[in-house]
């Protein structure tokens, strides 16, 4: 890592810092030595103190002053980690910069899970109050499924690629498919409706199940290959087609496997997003329908 | 007649490309083989896909050789005759062919389909957003849903509903309600108007009391906020907060009896409810009589009971506990005697046990202290129902029936007896009257 000065080097000045902040290769998890870990984690500690120390009758309840307290601290939370959305198209360096705020929004995301907790009471039931706490422990969760898989697939993802782009990985495909239209055309019909099935078939077939699971179960590639072998061995031609179809179905593979990293990578923002949107209808309903029959 | 071949291409920059070429033949072949006349490198033609024949009278006769067919004018067929004046538009698999009439020959125009599925996506098919809905779309959907249900529908129907509160019924006001209510309060459960009645107006003391007519306050209302110690810094504040929020401030029923805990009883209010005023109350109040009170069991003045100073005049008094107080209320009473379980005592309410219920162990206290029917205090003992099974009034017994004694009312007790005439000996002998200590010869 660049920076490793230390404190000592920060605190020299202007130049130097300046100099540090551009060389800073350190991720937003470890930003400035976890500074928003440890805020987060401050104010975790202070929400369980305030929770263990006041004495709420009957019971801790989130209509109490200090149920209030870590309502509104809770509210906050939420609607500015959710303009994470917005901040994000803009990136600038600094005390405030993108990364900083990202650090801060993951930790603080977390914090939120005591807070909110602190702030039910753990008075839980079928109401749009826990409506709210649900959806927020969802958006928590993908978010650190979000985290987790940043830190895990990019190395699986260039691995699989070895060093090749998207486009060549369809040239590649595509270069195969061409062999195999020609190669094909001395076939009997039944043979090269099979093969021109698989070179109908779209690259990017299969759906969020498919890629997940990462199984293709009606691949037309895959079928032609399984029919041409339970054929036996055919002539010239057919064997050709046959081991052009292997090829075809080796390069299919490696894209498919990208595909299944890609949506293993980009799939808890199909739910934190989304889910992100409608806890912050679900919180409007829990702040504005408390006040309505207040 | 002949047959005119015209194959149209497009070059990779879209330049079509014509070339025409006469073929002498009566009849043509079509397929994906090399040897046919028409030679279709389209795997969706079979090798021997089909024959087109002149006909005598300038028709052509299209038939299909293989096992696919064709289609005329976007009708599948397996066999045809067109006239070339008329013309006609064959397909084979991906291929157009029309048929046509020019110098005396048959024109068959021979021109791929444009074909779509080569063209790639602009955008990025490997990424999973190519498959999933918007996520603008899933939050649009989500959040409208959800505001719909759970904001919009209440509050469009408590608007709307009938004034009166039998016959008002708000619909989906359920989903907002923090809790069930307590046992007391739970038929109302699912009528929130009936406290809620005003939207963003906190639940008011009118409402309470609209209910319960007969509570009535703990003192008068001027001396109750006289008694009532000045908050600190932090309950200033939270004060502060609840009145900016509409909240009716101190001595509110909702501020000790809070509703929404579960189906329970209401649990009774904290003893700081007692204590906010009880336990400096006599630095606000001093003309008060009562000792500063700031909890039950470790800051309370020496409890003072009401004693029987004087049983013949009747007269009450207050003495604290730590002054031993004994009371002299006339009657020589022994709790002791009456609950010794091998006393003699023990030994009648045994024998009574059947018909009066007491236990074979003796007497216990329920025996004849009676709960009143609220169950908060005991009634006071009275001799006919709580002593008589035991110690019986009766004095005399005419045919079936017998004389009992008017507790209590000496004088007309004396009367009876005198008046009456006595019949026999009389039942009981040797007995003093209460309160009177027997001298022993």
């Amino acid at each position: 890592m660049a920076s490793t000065s230390g404190p000592a080097g920060q605190a020299r000045g202007g130049v130097q810092r300046a100099r540090q902040i551009s060389a800073d290769h350190e991720g937003f998890l470890r930003h400035r030595r976890f500074r928003w870990l440890k805020l987060a984690s401050l104010l975790c500690l202070a929400a369980i103190l305030a929770y263990a120390l006041v004495d709420v009758q009957p019971r801790p309840n989130g209509g109490s002053w200090l149920g209030y307290t870590l309502g509104t601290i809770g509210a906050g939370l939420i609607v500015w980690l959710s303009l994470l959305g917005l901040r994000k198209r803009t990136m600038t360096r600094g005390a405030w910069s993108l990364k900083a705020w990202t650090s801060a929004h993951v930790y603080l995301g977390l914090s939120l899970i005591v807070v909110a907790t602190l702030h039910t009471g753990f008075q839980l039931g079928w109401n749009v109050h826990t409506l709210a706490y649900v959806l927020m422990m969802l958006v928590i969760a993908s978010g650190i499924w979000g985290v987790a898989v940043y830190a895990a697939l990019p190395a699986a993802l260039s691995a699989n690629r070895e060093e090749l782009t998207r486009e060549q990985m369809i040239e590649g495909v595509r270069a195969v498919d061409r062999q195999l239209h020609a190669a094909a055309q001395p076939l009997a019909q039944d043979e090269a409706a099979l093969v021109r099935a698989a070179l109908e078939e779209s690259l990017f077939a299969g759906g969020l199940v498919a890629r997940l699971s990462g199984t293709w179960r009606r691949c037309a590639t895959a079928r032609a290959l399984e029919r041409m072998a339970l054929a036996g061995p055919g002539d010239e031609a057919a064997d050709r087609v046959e081991k052009l179809l292997i090829r075809r179905k080796a390069q299919l593979d490696r894209l498919r496997r990208q595909m299944r990293l890609r949506a293993l990578l980009e799939v808890w923002l199909f739910v934190h997003v989304p889910l992100t949107v409608a806890l912050l209808a679900a919180l409007t309903a829990h702040i504005v329908s408390v006040f309505y029959y207040w | 007649m002949t047959f005119r071949l015209r194959t149209v291409s497009t070059t990779a920059d879209g330049r079509r490309i014509v070339r025409d070429r006469d073929v002498a033949n009566d009849v043509l072949t079509v397929g994906r083989a090399a040897e046919n006349d028409i030679h279709l490198p389209d795997l969706a033609v079979e090798p021997s896909h089909a024959r087109i024949a002149l006909q005598p009278g300038g028709r052509v006769a299209v038939e299909a050789t293989g096992t696919l067919g064709f289609a005329l004018d976007g009708q599948k067929l397996r066999s045809a005759a067109i006239d070339p004046r008329t013309g006609g538009e064959l397909r084979f698999g991906s291929t157009r062919v029309l048929v046509g009439a020019e110098d005396g020959a048959v024109l068959l125009t021979i021109e791929p389909l444009a074909n779509d599925s080569e063209a790639e996506p602009d955008e990025d098919g490997m990424a999973l957003a190519a498959v999933m809905p918007g996520k603008r779309r899933l939050a649009w959907i989500l959040a409208g849903l959800i505001l719909a249900l759970f904001l919009a529908l209440p509050i469009a129907s408590n608007l709307l509903r009938a004034p009166d509160v039998k016959q008002s019924h708000v619909i989906g006001d359920g989903s907002w309600t923090p809790g069930p209510l307590s046992l007391a309060h739970h038929q109302l459960e699912g009528k929130c108007e009936a406290c809620h009645v005003k939207p963003f107006q906190s639940v008011r003391n009118e409402t309470c009391l609209s209910c319960h007519k007969t509570v009535h306050d703990h003192a008068p209302a001027a001396r109750l906020a006289m008694a009532r110690a000045e908050p600190g810094l932090g309950g200033k504040l939270l004060g502060g907060v609840a009145h900016l929020f509409g909240k009716e401030g101190p001595g509110a029923c909702m501020d000790c009896h809070r509703e929404h805990e579960g189906m329970t009883r209401i649990p009774p209010p904290a003893q700081q409810f007692c204590a906010d005023c009880h336990g400096s109350l006599k630095d606000r109040l001093t003309d008060t009589k009562l000792g500063n009170a700031a909890d039950f069991a470790r800051l309370h003045p020496q409890f003072a009971p009401m004693i029987m100073a004087d049983p013949g005049a009747g007269t009450l008094r207050r003495v604290s506990l730590d002054a031993h107080p004994r009371e002299n209320s006339g009657l020589a009473f022994p709790h002791k005697l009456h609950l010794d379980p091998r006393g003699g005592v023990a030994k009648m309410a045994a024998t009574l046990a059947g018909e009066k219920g007491y236990g074979t162990n003796g007497l216990a206290c329920a025996d004849c202290h009676r709960p009143t029917e609220d169950g908060v205090r005991f009634k006071p003992i009275v001799m006919e129902r709580d002593c008589e099974a035991c110690h019986s009034l009766v004095y005399d017994k005419l045919g079936p029936t017998f004389r009992k004694l008017r507790h209590g009312d000496l004088d007309q007790a004396i009367a009876d007896v005198t008046v009456a005439g006595n019949t026999t000996e009389p039942l009981v002998t040797g007995r003093a009257r209460p309160g009177v200590r027997r001298v022993l010869p």
